[in-house]
C-alpha cells in the first residue's frame, strides 16, 4: 500500500510539472530574439506579444520583450515586462541588473514604507520556493502522513521513527499547504501596475474634476487597491493614495 | 565737494565712456541740426525779482532766411523789455557735415513773487508753421534766489564787444538743473526673469564742460542678472528742451537686467566723480584761458536708484518649462539621419529671440536607450547693439547608437513664458528618424560592471527561453483538484477510521457482531433454499427456510436456536414483545417446513414458493420487532 501511495504522488508530481512547451510559443520566442538581435524592435514586439497571447510565458519572454521596449524608449513598458520577468526568475542576474538600470531612468524617487515583517517572509519564501512547488511537495508531506498514518492503523506499523515521520511529514505538509494556499489568495507580490503614461495626476476621487494630489511620471511601481469604471485607486511606494485613469497603467 | 541731488549713470565700462563723454563735451555749445526743429528755452527757471529772463527761441537746421520773424510770446507774470529780439545765428561742423542754427532772444521782467509764465509762440518756416512750448518761471525774493551761476545767452558773446569790460564775478557752481545723470528703466514692473533695459543718461546745459571724470563705485544690481548693452563709441549730445531749458544729453551706458527671484529689486546709482566748468559770461577766449585753473568745480553725479518690482511666474508652466522668458523660436537640425553603429550623429537646438540667453538651460533631449548621449556643446550669440538683448543659443548634442535599427527622436519641445502675452508658450519640434545600420557593438567590450554587466545598459537578451508556464491557469485556490487533493487523505483517514472501529467492535462485541450478520445470512440462507427449489430437492428448500428464519432470530436474541423447542421460542419471542398474530405466524411456516421436510410429495409447486414468500416477509418483520 504504501508503495501503491508513494507512486501516486509521483505521478501527481510529474503531472503538476509537466509544463508541456507550446510549440507556437517557442517559435515566437525564437522569431522575436532574431528580430531583437536585427535592430528590428516592432517586429520583435509582435513575435513576443503573439507568443504570450498563446497562453505561454516564460521569464526569458518577458525579458526580451523589457528590452525590446527598453530600447524603443517606452521605459513603463520595459519596467513592467522585467517584473513580469522577474516574478518568473527572480534570482536570475541579468533581470536584476536590467531592471536597476532602468530604473534609475525613472523620474520618481520616493522613499519607500517598510513592509510588514510577515510580507517580508511570505515573499521571500515565494522567491525560494515558488507557489507551485509549495503546494506540490506539501500535497506530497501531507500524503506521506495520511500513508504513515493508515500504516500504523490498518498494519499496525508504529515505533520511533515511524511517529517522528508522520509528525515531520504532517508539519511540513501542512505548513507548505497553507502557503501555497494563503499566498494564492493573499499573493506575495499584490496587484501591481507600472505607470505607463509619461505623467499621471493623483486626485482624491476618480473624477478630472477631483483635487490633484501629486504627478508620477513613467515607470513607477504602484499597488492597485481598488478599481472602478475607467479608474484605479493606486498607493506608491510612500504610502500616499490616489485615483488615476485606468489606461494609464500596465498590469503586471 | 558737491554732490547733486537727482542723479543717474553706470556700467561695465564707466570709465571708458566718461573719457568718451569728455571727447563729447568739449566744444558741446554747437550742436547738429540736420533738420528743421523749433524750440523755447529760457536761461533759468527761476529768478529774483530784481533780474531778468530771456527767453531763445532756436530754429535748427535754418540760417534765418527762409524765417519769417516770429512775434514775442504773450507772459504772465512778464514785461516784455523789447518788443524786437536779438537775433543770433551759428554754424558747425561735426564730422563733416554743417550744421546750422539761427535764434531770436527777448528779456522779460517778473512784475513781483510767483510763478510766470510765457506763453507758447508760432514761427514760419518756408511756409510751415511749427509752435513752442509754454515755459513756467519761478520768481522768488531777490536775496532768496538760489545761488548760480548767471545765465547768459550762448550767443551773446557773438554780439558783445569783446573790449566790453566783464564784470569780476565768483567761479559759478552747477546746481543739480545743471548736470545731472537720469536712469530710465524701460519697465518699472516685471515678471521674474523677464528682460528690464536701464539707460542711464548724462543730461547738462550747453557750455558746460567736465574733466577728469571716473566712477567713483561700482555698480551693482544684486537679484538681478545683468548685461551689458553697448553704446555709441562717439557719442553725438542730443539737445532736449527740458522744463524750458535747454539740454545736452548722451546715453552713458546701458544694461539688460533680469530679476532672479521676485519683490521690489533695486539697483545701485550710477556715482562719477569730476570736475565741472560752467560757460564764462562771454566767449572770450583769453579770459576762458587764464580762469581755466579757478573755474572747474569738483562734482559728483549720481543717478537716482531704480526699482524694479518683479513678479513671480504665474502657475501653469508645461512640463518643459525650465524658467526662460521672453520671445523665442526654436529650430532643430540633425547632422544626419542614417548612420553606423559607432559613428555619431549631432542635434542641433537653437533657440533665437529677446531674454536672458546667458543662463538659459538646454532642452531635454529624451532619445532611445539604444544611444549614448553626451552633454551638449553649448555656444551663444548675443546682439548687444539694439535696444534690447538679443541672440541666440545652441545646444549641439553628440549621439552614438549602440545597436541597430530603426528608430525616432522623440520631438524636442521648449517652453518659455512671453511676457508680452502674459503665457507659456511651447515651440515643438518633429520627431527625427534615425536609421541605424551595421553591427552592433557589444557593451561588454566597452565597460562592464564585476560581474559581467555592461554599465547602464541593459544586459544581453536571452537567446533560449525554458520553464514556460500556463498563463492562462487559474489561481491555485480557485482550482477544485487542489482542494480535493487536500481533502482526499482527509475522506481516506475517516473511512478507515470507521473501517478500523467496525473491525474492532466485530472483534470485541460478539453479540453485536452477530446482530450485524442476522440478515445477511437470512440472505443466504433464502438464496441457497431457492437454489434447492429449482433442483427440485424439495425437502433441502424446508431445511433451508427453517434454518434462515431460526437462525435469523437466533443471531438477533444472540441464542443457540438450535437447542430451543417451539414453545420455548414462543415464550422467548413473547418476551421479547413479539405479538401473538407475529409469533403465530412463525408457528405456521415452521410446521409446514416440517411438513415438507418429511412429506414433500404433499405439496404443489405454488405451496413450496408460499413458504419462500412467508420467511422473505417474515424476517423483516421480527427485525422490525427485535429491533423495537
Amino acid at each position: 500500500m504504501m508503495r501503491n501511495l508513494f507512486i501516486a504522488m509521483l505521478l501527481l508530481g510529474a503531472t503538476y510539472s509537466a509544463r508541456a512547451q507550446d510549440v507556437d510559443a517557442v517559435r515566437l520566442f525564437d522569431e522575436g530574439t532574431a528580430a531583437l538581435m536585427d535592430g528590428q524592435f516592432q517586429d520583435a514586439l509582435r513575435s513576443f506579444t503573439a507568443a504570450e497571447q498563446s497562453g505561454w510565458a516564460s521569464g526569458a519572454l518577458f525579458y526580451n520583450t523589457g528590452l525590446a521596449y527598453y530600447r524603443l524608449d517606452e521605459l513603463g513598458q520595459a519596467i513592467r515586462y522585467l517584473e513580469k520577468a522577474r516574478l518568473l526568475n527572480p534570482e536570475d542576474p541579468r533581470i536584476e541588473h536590467s531592471l536597476a538600470v532602468a530604473e534609475r531612468r525613472q523620474r520618481d524617487q520616493f522613499s519607500v514604507l517598510p513592509k510588514p515583517f510577515w510580507k517580508k517572509a511570505q515573499q521571500g519564501l515565494v522567491r525560494i520556493i515558488p507557489l507551485q512547488w509549495a503546494f506540490l511537495i506539501g500535497l506530497m508531506c501531507w500524503m506521506a502522513f495520511v500513508a504513515g498514518w493508515t500504516a500504523k492503523t490498518v498494519r499496525a506499523l508504529d515505533g520511533e521513527w515511524y511517529r517522528r515521520g508522520r509528525q515531520a511529514a504532517l508539519i511540513a505538509g501542512l505548513f507548505l499547504i497553507s502557503h501555497a494556499m494563503a499566498s494564492s489568495i493573499v499573493p506575495a507580490f499584490p496587484d501591481r501596475s507600472v505607470v505607463l503614461e509619461e505623467t499621471l495626476v493623483l486626485r482624491e476621487q476618480a473624477s478630472d474634476e477631483a483635487t490633484a494630489i501629486l504627478e508620477v511620471h513613467e515607470g513607477l511601481i504602484v499597488e492597485v487597491r481598488a478599481e472602478a469604471t475607467n479608474w484605479a485607486l493606486v498607493k506608491i511606494p510612500n504610502g500616499t493614495r490616489g485615483w488615476v485613469p485606468s489606461a494609464g497603467l500596465g498590469d503586471i | 565737494m558737491k554732490e547733486l541731488a537727482g542723479r543717474t549713470l553706470g556700467t561695465r565700462s564707466v570709465s571708458g565712456a566718461i573719457a568718451l563723454l569728455l571727447f563729447a563735451l568739449v566744444g558741446a555749445s554747437s550742436v547738429v541740426a540736420r533738420q528743421v526743429d523749433v524750440h523755447a528755452s529760457v536761461d533759468a527757471t527761476t529768478i529774483g525779482t530784481e533780474e531778468s529772463v530771456t527767453l531763445t527761441i532756436t530754429i535748427d537746421g535754418s540760417d534765418g532766411s527762409d524765417v519769417q520773424v516770429p512775434q514775442p510770446p504773450d507772459a504772465v507774470g512778464l514785461i516784455l523789455l523789447q518788443t524786437i529780439p536779438r537775433t543770433q545765428q551759428s554754424v558747425s561742423i561735426i564730422n563733416g557735415e554743417m550744421s546750422r542754427s539761427f535764434g531770436y532772444s527777448w528779456a522779460y521782467r517778473p512784475t513781483g513773487q510767483g510763478t510766470a509764465r510765457i506763453e507758447a509762440s508760432t514761427v514760419r518756416v518756408k511756409d510751415r508753421e511749427y509752435h513752442t512750448q509754454p515755459i513756467q518761471v519761478q520768481v522768488v525774493p531777490q536775496d532768496q534766489r538760489p545761488a548760480r551761476a548767471r545765465r547768459t545767452d550762448p550767443f551773446a558773446g557773438a554780439f558783445r564787444s569783446p573790449f566790453t569790460p566783464q564784470p569780476t564775478e565768483p567761479a559759478p557752481e552747477p546746481d543739480e538743473s545743471d548736470l545731472f545723470i537720469r536712469a530710465v528703466p524701460s519697465q518699472r514692473s516685471a515678471w521674474q526673469n523677464e528682460q528690464v533695459v536701464i539707460e542711464y543718461r548724462l543730461f547738462f546745459r550747453e557750455g558746460i564742460q567736465l574733466r577728469q571724470s571716473r566712477l567713483t563705485d561700482s555698480w551693482d544690481a544684486e537679484g538681478f542678472w545683468r548685461e551689458e548693452l553697448e553704446v555709441e563709441t562717439r557719442p553725438v549730445p542730443r539737445i532736449i528742451i527740458e522744463n524750458g531749458l535747454r539740454y545736452n544729453t548722451i546715453v552713458l551706458k546701458r544694461a539688460a537686467v533680469f530679476p532672479t527671484r521676485a519683490g521690489d529689486l533695486s539697483v545701485d546709482p550710477l556715482k562719477i566723480e569730476s570736475e565741472a566748468m560752467l560757460p564764462f559770461g562771454s566767449r572770450d577766449p583769453f579770459r576762458s584761458l587764464f580762469a581755466m585753473q579757478t573755474r572747474f568745480t569738483p562734482v559728483m553725479l549720481a543717478s537716482p536708484e531704480v526699482t524694479v518690482a518683479s513678479r513671480p511666474l504665474p502657475d501653469g508652466a508645461p512640463d518643459w518649462f525650465n524658467g526662460a522668458v521672453g520671445s523665442y523660436a526654436m529650430t532643430v537640425k540633425p547632422d544626419r539621419t542614417s548612420l553606423e553603429v559607432g559613428e555619431s550623429m549631432q542635434i542641433s537646438v537653437t533657440v533665437t529671440g529677446r531674454g536672458n540667453l546667458a543662463t538659459m538651460d538646454a532642452p531635454i533631449l529624451d532619445v532611445p536607450a539604444a544611444f549614448d548621449v553626451y552633454d551638449p556643446d553649448v555656444s551663444t550669440l548675443l546682439d548687444r547693439s539694439g535696444a534690447r538683448l538679443t541672440g541666440s543659443k545652441t545646444f549641439r548634442y553628440i549621439l552614438i547608437p549602440r545597436t541597430n535599427g530603426a528608430f525616432e527622436i522623440p520631438p524636442i519641445t521648449f517652453s518659455w513664458f512671453d511676457p508680452g502675452a502674459g503665457e507659456y508658450r511651447t515651440s515643438k519640434s518633429n520627431a527625427i528618424p534615425v536609421s541605424v545600420t551595421g553591427t552592433a557593438t557589444s557593451p561588454l567590450s566597452v565597460t562592464a560592471t564585476t560581474n559581467g554587466m555592461p554599465v547602464d545598459d541593459f544586459a544581453p537578451l536571452f537567446t533560449t527561453s525554458e520553464n514556460w508556464v500556463d498563463t492562462t491557469r487559474a489561481p491555485l485556490h480557485t482550482r477544485w483538484w487542489a482542494w480535493s487533493l487536500i481533502l482526499l487523505p482527509l475522506v481516506g483517514m475517516g473511512v478507515v477510521q470507521v473501517w478500523r472501529r467496525h473491525q474492532t467492535r466485530l472483534v470485541r462485541d460478539p453479540r453485536w457482531a452477530r446482530g450485524r450478520r442476522a440478515h445477511p445470512l437470512s440472505r443466504k440462507h433464502l438464496k441457497q433454499a431457492m437454489e434447492l427449489l429449482q433442483s427440485g430437492n424439495t425437502k433441502g428448500y424446508f431445511e433451508e427456510v427453517e434454518r434462515a428464519v431460526l437462525g435469523f432470530i437466533g443471531n438477533r436474541l444472540d441464542i443457540a436456536e438450535k437447542g430451543l423447542t417451539r414453545p420455548q421460542l414462543d415464550e422467548l419471542l413473547s418476551k421479547r414483545g413479539a405479538s401473538e398474530s407475529l409469533r403465530l405466524r412463525l408457528k405456521s411456516l415452521l410446521d409446514l417446513c416440517d411438513r415438507g421436510r418429511f412429506a414433500p410429495a404433499s405439496f404443489s409447486p405454488e405451496n413450496k414458493e408460499s413458504a419462500f414468500d412467508d420467511a422473505s416477509e417474515l424476517i423483516p418483520d421480527l427485525d422490525e420487532y427485535l429491533d423495537s
